[in-house]
């Protein structure tokens, strides 16, 4: 490895140490009560999207799904407006209307973070057809999981892309399960990318435990992409914990759990870093502080900051200046109020 | 260090209203930071590690691994250092933003013509019993006439309103049924009469269990109405009434108007009609659009009661102009320019005439003009107003027990 | 047997497991019915009761499962699909309005499609926009299908019970709100017939007309309003499709009055339908104007502050009664 890649793992590092930490902090934010309910979608496993988020360019974009926050963080969102959103906030990224599974920052290129399952995916596409009528050097970049991977839009989609040589790329976060269902019982291949190779698409899987891995095949992928060859790649990774903050994953045995968080990228990461010598334990402790005191602010942030105004509630149904929606208490008044 | 404070068990879902301590992690004297596990609770539903909420020190556990605890009871007392971030300040739900203002946007200007507001209940009880909602004061929302309101109105024997409707205002005379109604009955008065003059028989038919509605027609008493042809005159009065299945009477040109409302009668009753014959009295016509009631009392064969006769001048004054139209409709030179016996032959209701064999206005052999399905009535003695001077024969026309 | 104490989500799963045990063609198919024992729970020990043949875990493929459903209830099968949340209905919309609720009429009456479509709707978890919706009013403006809405115990299992005795789809809505919620089941006697509604308390000033978790917030509402001397009627109607609005019709006349209150969105939605029947039919008992209360029309926010705020709650319920009946403004109609 280069002095360059080794600063590169560095970087990788350090992405990847504050999407946990962050995603540890979500965790707090539901103990003390704050958060807005309990649908919080943990990414703790799945750190190496930052290889992937490393590779895209200024100007790309992409969509999410609803396991999201590592994604946002590693494209340079800010995590005190994440975690307010988490948290319902008036200064969340949302405005306190998304919530956990929303959270999008549309100046990072993002098109959205969706709670129905696939339902960003086919949205690449249309960014695609957009960039190329427009001749901008932009790719679109569609991140979903495992459980994705078995709606049919996934293949809609693909086969548009493929069609149509479109900047095109589906990066599907394979950590095992589509919520308690594992992949070998929601797929009959689960070499996924091979499907993508059939639709005629660039397909390849990587270790989603070794980030440069992920980072050198997704420069690959993207840059094929970049040049009108679609890909799809598979991160192949294990989700650490359950589906959902409340769920006791029933569903599979704490062996597995064990042997699963051992494909760990951040951990295999500091490992290369010691080994190289590019890093020593005390520079990677003042990493590893640094970005707990970033996310323990961020709660405390978040905790702290005001809940929107009941009002709100009204806003951004329709464009800024349209009449908003009447609320019902106007509509009542209409007919109940007195003094007409 | 600083101060020692106790831990609650977290609230870990909403359901959940105590949780089972699970493993215990920390043990009495250990220090802990902001992040790490202490314990683990297991709820309905999932096992969560909670964890320290800030940097800290474990003073003592007050529970046991596997006992049950309330929600936000203590688990453990912990020492921690300076201001607890527990205690930030929660600006947020102390300030629940008030609801959006909300001024209503008042009607500007009143609707023209509109209806006086009345609930939908309280139209369809004023209906049935024929009470004009525009002399009500409502009690109910913004003026609101509701059913209490009718309720608590005196039921008049008798009650009078205007019929707003495209054609104008329709004044209507309506008396009320004496005990279960039985049907009711339409009447329709004639050229230079009003409303008014059906007073007697209308009350003796109320008190045969009818309940009696008389408009003024267009052109005379208390209506305002430029109809003058007897469709237009018929469309006005269809407009301002309640669409029920009537007994219809029409009185001279009143039963020119009623051979036009066919198709809304239960049976039809035509006393001196209009439109029968070619003769009328044209000197009888002309004395009255004169106002010389002397001569018009002679040709009627009765006296026109005084109130009446100040009346019919004023009125003479004031609508000249459209009873002139109606008398040159209905006739020109002594000679009726209308007929509706094609109208009678083709009833398929009962209908009756009645004729006074005396008659100066108009001839009692019209009678023989009239179609074998209309039974007909010559009564002995002089004068155009059968109802006056017949009052009981002709309410008992009405009447079903009586043989028509 | 004698009615016992049990929670919703126990209800539903006591009517799968007789009617599994009663009937062989009965399936159940969805995304974690099996192992997980069901996003809620309602289909927990199934798997090990009936094995994997007639609980069957599905993949993510919401279009695909209802499809094969649809495909299964045509050939002598009767399954029930549970769908997790009903706003994942988006995805299988052609197979239920265009598949499984036209198949008998458009083929003449030669083939049904017996399925129970089993989802969960409403607010109340901070689950945000694509997990809070109240879409019932998609489904009743499709002929062909049957839809309904059970709020108690015990009509969460009859109502299932029945349901999978029906021969045409039957689209079983129920709330997230409610799972836990506890309340008797009397396995002997329903609370009405299919496509009845109930008058779960009787009043005399006004009807309040609802279904779902707002039957609850109604009852709140009326308890206050009794305290203030206002006696609210409330009906139950349970069955959105077939409707029986008889009985809305039978007390409107004799209140004079009427609110009906959903969790949905107002626009469009099921209370205007109700609202409408009511009018036509009552036009001549009403002494105020038909009102409806519903969900705001906007999307569910996130922050509980504003999702609490975006459907009628009973304090909301109980002031527009009291304006609507005494003339009492609520303070935000200053």
């Amino acid at each position: 490895m280069t002095a360059g890649g080794n600063k590169l793992l560095l970087e990788h590092y350090r992405t990847m140490r504050r999407i946990r930490s962050f995603e540890e902090r979500v965790n707090e934010l539901f103990v003390r009560g704050q958060s807005a309910g309990s649908m919080l979608h943990m990414s703790i496993g799945e750190e190496s999207i930052a290889g992937v988020c490393r590779a895209m360019e200024p100007g790309d974009s992409f969509t999410t799904h609803h396991r999201g926050h590592g994604i946002f963080i590693a494209r340079g969102a800010d995590p005190k407006r994440m975690m307010s959103e988490i948290a319902g906030k008036s200064d969340g990224y949302c405005s306190g209307k998304g919530g956990s599974m929303h959270i999008a920052d549309m100046t990072l290129g993002a098109l959205g973070a969706n709670a129905i399952v696939g339902g960003g995916i086919p949205h690449v596409v249309g960014a695609g057809l957009s960039y190329r009528n427009r001749r901008l050097p932009h790719v679109s970049v569609a991140f979903f999981g495992d459980g994705a991977a078995q709606q049919g839009i996934l293949y809609e989609a693909m086969n548009m892309a493929a069609l149509w040589k479109l900047p095109v790329v589906f990066c599907c976060i394979n950590n095992q399960y589509g919520m308690g269902t594992r992949i070998d019982r929601a797929a009959a291949n689960p070499n996924l990318h091979e499907r993508a190779i059939a639709c005629g698409l660039n397909g390849l899987t990587v270790d989603g435990s070794d980030v440069e891995e992920v980072h050198d095949a997704a420069e690959r992928i993207l840059g094929a992409a970049r040049n009108g060859m679609p890909g799809f790649m598979v991160i192949n990774c294990y989700r650490f914990y359950g589906h959902a903050r409340l769920d006791k994953s029933p569903y599979r045995e704490e062996s597995e759990e064990v042997e699963g968080r051992k494909r760990d990228a951040l951990a295999n990461a500091r490992k290369k870093l010691l080994a190289r010598a590019t890093a020593d334990d005390a520079m990677l402790m003042q990493i590893d502080d640094d970005a707990e005191a970033e996310m323990n602010a961020a709660v405390d942030h978040a905790v702290a900051a005001l809940s929107p105004p009941v009002d709100t509630m009204f806003r951004d149904v329709f464009a800024e200046g349209e009449p908003p929606p009447r609320p019902l208490r106007h509509h009542l008044s209409m007919i109940l109020g007195e003094g007409r | 260090m600083g101060r020692v404070i106790e831990m609650p068990l977290p609230r870990l879902g909403e359901t959940m209203e105590e949780g089972r301590i699970g493993m215990i992690l920390k043990k009495p004297g250990e220090a802990f930071r902001r992040g790490e596990t202490l314990l683990e609770v297991e709820s309905d539903k999932t096992t969560v590690e909670v964890p320290a909420l800030q940097d800290g020190v474990l003073v003592e556990w007050l529970v046991a691994s596997d006992q049950l605890v309330p929600v936000e009871s203590a688990i453990a007392r912990i020492e921690i250092e300076g201001e607890a971030v527990s205690e930030v300040k929660v600006q947020a739900a102390a300030a629940p933003a008030a609801a959006p203002a909300l001024r209503m946007e008042r009607t500007a200007a009143p609707v023209m013509g509109a209806r006086p507001r009345a609930s939908t209940a309280a139209r369809a009880e004023a209906r049935r019993r024929g009470i004009d909602l525009g002399g009500l004061q409502g009690s109910g929302r913004n003026g609101r006439i509701t059913r209490g309101d009718l309720a608590s109105a005196a039921r008049p024997a008798r009650a009078s309103y205007h019929a707003e409707t495209a054609s104008g205002r329709i004044f209507i005379r309506d008396w009320a049924a004496q005990g279960p109604e039985r049907g009711v009955v339409l009447l329709l008065h004639g050229l230079f009469a009003d409303s008014q003059g059906f007073t007697s028989l209308a009350r003796k038919l109320a008190a045969r269990g009818y309940r009696v509605m008389a408009p003024d027609l267009p052109g005379h008493g208390a209506t305002q109405s430029p109809a003058a042809a007897p469709e237009a005159i018929a469309d006005a009065i269809r407009a301002g009434l309640p669409p029920l299945r009537f007994h219809l009477l029409g009185h001279s040109f009143g039963a020119v108007v009623a051979a036009h409302l066919i198709d809304w009668a239960q049976s039809l009753t035509l006393l001196a009609p209009a439109g029968c014959g070619e003769e009328i009295n044209g000197a009888f016509v002309a004395a009255m659009l004169a106002g010389d009631l002397e001569r018009a009392s002679g040709f009627l064969g009765e006296e026109i009661p005084p109130d009446a006769r100040a009346g019919l001048l004023a009125h003479l004054d004031t609508h000249g102009g459209p009873l002139r139209a109606i008398s040159s409709e209905l006739a020109e030179g002594g000679r009726q320019r209308l007929s509706i016996l094609t109208r009678l032959a083709a009833a398929r209701i009962p209908v009756a005439a009645v004729f006074m064999r005396d008659d100066a206005v108009i001839p009692a052999h019209h009678a023989l003009n009239m179609p074998f399905n209309v039974a007909v009535h010559v009564l002995p003695g002089a004068g155009h107003l059968p109802h006056w001077r017949a009052p009981d024969l002709v309410a008992g026309l009405f009447d079903p027990r009586s043989a028509r | 047997m004698a009615a016992v104490e049990t929670t919703y989500r126990e209800a539903l799963r006591q009517a799968l497991i007789e009617a599994m045990t009663e009937d062989e063609t009965v399936f159940v198919m969805g995304e974690e019915v099996g192992r997980y024992g069901g996003a809620y729970g309602v289909t927990k020990g199934l798997l090990e009761m009936f094995g994997e043949n007639r609980v069957i875990d599905t993949p993510i493929a919401e279009a695909g499962i209802v499809g094969a459903a649809v495909g299964a209830a045509m050939t002598g099968s009767r399954p029930v699909v549970e769908l997790m949340y009903i706003d994942f209905a988006g995805l299988t919309m052609d197979q239920v309005a265009n598949q499984a609720a036209k198949s008998r009429y458009m083929f003449g009456g030669q083939i049904g499609v017996p399925m129970v479509l089993r989802m969960q709707g409403g607010t109340g978890r901070s689950a945000a926009a694509q997990h809070s919706q109240s879409l019932e009013s998609w489904f009743t403006h499709v002929p062909g299908l049957r839809v309904v809405m059970p709020a108690t115990v015990n009509d969460a299992y009859h109502l299932l019970r029945i349901a999978l005795k029906c021969p045409d789809p039957v689209i079983f809505i129920e709330h997230k709100g409610l799972y836990v919620r506890k309340g008797t089941l009397d396995t002997e006697r329903p609370d009405g017939a299919w496509g009845q509604s109930v008058i779960r308390r009787e009043g005399a000033d006004l009807t309040i007309v609802t279904y779902s978790r707002m039957v609850f917030e109604a009852l709140a509402a009326a308890e206050t309003l009794s305290a203030q001397g206002v006696s609210a009627e409330v009906i139950d109607i349970r069955c959105l499709n077939p409707l029986d609005d008889e009985t809305l019709i039978r007390s409107v006349t004799k209140t004079g009055r009427a609110m009906v209150v959903t969790e949905s969105v107002m626009t469009s939605g099921f209370a205007a339908e109700l609202s409408a029947r009511i009018s036509e039919r009552c036009f001549e008992h009403l002494e105020e104007p038909v009102l409806r209360v519903a969900g705001e029309d906007i999307p569910i926010p996130v922050s509980p502050a504003l999702e609490r705020g975006a459907v009628p709650s009973p304090q909301l319920i109980a002031e527009t009664a009291l304006w609507l009946v005494r003339r009492i403004a609520p303070s935000w109609a200053a």
